[in-house]
């Protein structure tokens, strides 16, 4: 279950690219860079989805990640905030409602 | 390893960062930001480091096929355009934590000038951070974009490992 403060609401909106995450049929994983918008009331992630795409494996239905990404050119640093969450298809693209969130311990830090 | 596109190279060097994308124990896949250290172009290994105890070793141990993602961040002039996503076989090498990946920081410091000076911040901070593991990426495809434009078919380049 995620807490939907304020705040987390707020850090969303700070963030400008997200990477979405699936396993794909052959069991390698696909991350894709999408435009996103967020549904502040359905608490839900909307994307459109890239023609050609590698397909999802339905084994692991359910069972995807969202990264929202920021990066900062005066620190050259990489923010991020991770969700847990279901993916599903739309007419005209993907939507991915989280159950989970991850704070990075160090906010800031990307891992070398 | 196959001759890529020239522009795949460009992605692969040029850019600011990149996402690592390992399967956790309940089969999630989770891309995270990391400094790439070094990639090969002769045998197309790319080559991250991470603390010991980071989950993403386990993951890798445990389901080695990973891929990275490297797209541009925003920051204009000079950044790649172009999306790239390879898929591999990751393999752990933990056997010298205290040194193996200081072969390799030159290559982060590169992408990544700061880390020079927070190395001795961030091993106080985090004493197991300058106790490393090195993740070996053997590409088995790569899917590229070229400018980004994602509502195009990727090209592929299947490497025969």
């Amino acid at each position: 279950m995620i807490e939907w403060t304020d705040e987390l609401i707020a850090q969303i909106g700070s963030y400008s690219r997200a990477a979405l995450s699936y396993l794909g049929l052959d069991g390698y994983p696909v991350t894709l860079p999408l435009p996103f918008t967020f549904d502040r009331g359905e608490h839900r992630f909307t994307f459109p989805r890239p023609s050609h795409s590698p397909a999802i494996s339905t084994a692991a239905e359910g069972s995807h990640s969202l990264t929202l990404l920021r990066y900062d050119p005066q620190v050259v640093n990489e923010r991020y905030l991770l969700f847990y969450g279901q993916l599903a298809e739309q007419s005209d693209g993907w939507s991915f409602t989280p159950s989970r969130v991850v704070s990075p311990q160090w906010r800031g830090r990307r891992e070398g | 390893m196959k001759q890529l596109p020239d522009w795949m190279y460009h992605a692969i060097e040029e850019s600011l960062t990149c996402q690592f994308t390992s399967v956790a124990a309940n089969g999630t896949p989770v891309g995270l930001p990391v400094i790439l250290n070094h990639f090969d172009p002769d045998s197309g290994t790319l080559i991250i480091s991470s603390p010991i105890g980071m989950k993403r070793l386990e993951n890798v141990r445990r389901h080695p096929e990973v891929a990275m993602l490297f797209s541009p961040v925003g920051t204009g002039k000079g950044e790649p355009s172009h999306v790239l996503l390879v898929q591999g076989r990751a393999e752990v090498d933990e056997t010298d934590p205290e040194n193996e990946w200081r072969r390799y920081f030159a290559g982060w410091a590169r992408r990544h000038p700061p880390s020079r000076e927070n190395l001795s911040k961030m091993s106080q901070m985090m004493p197991g951070y300058v106790q490393r593991a090195i993740i070996r990426v053997r590409p088995t495809r790569f899917l590229g974009w070229p400018e980004g434009d994602m509502q195009h078919a990727p090209e592929i380049v299947e490497v025969n490992q």
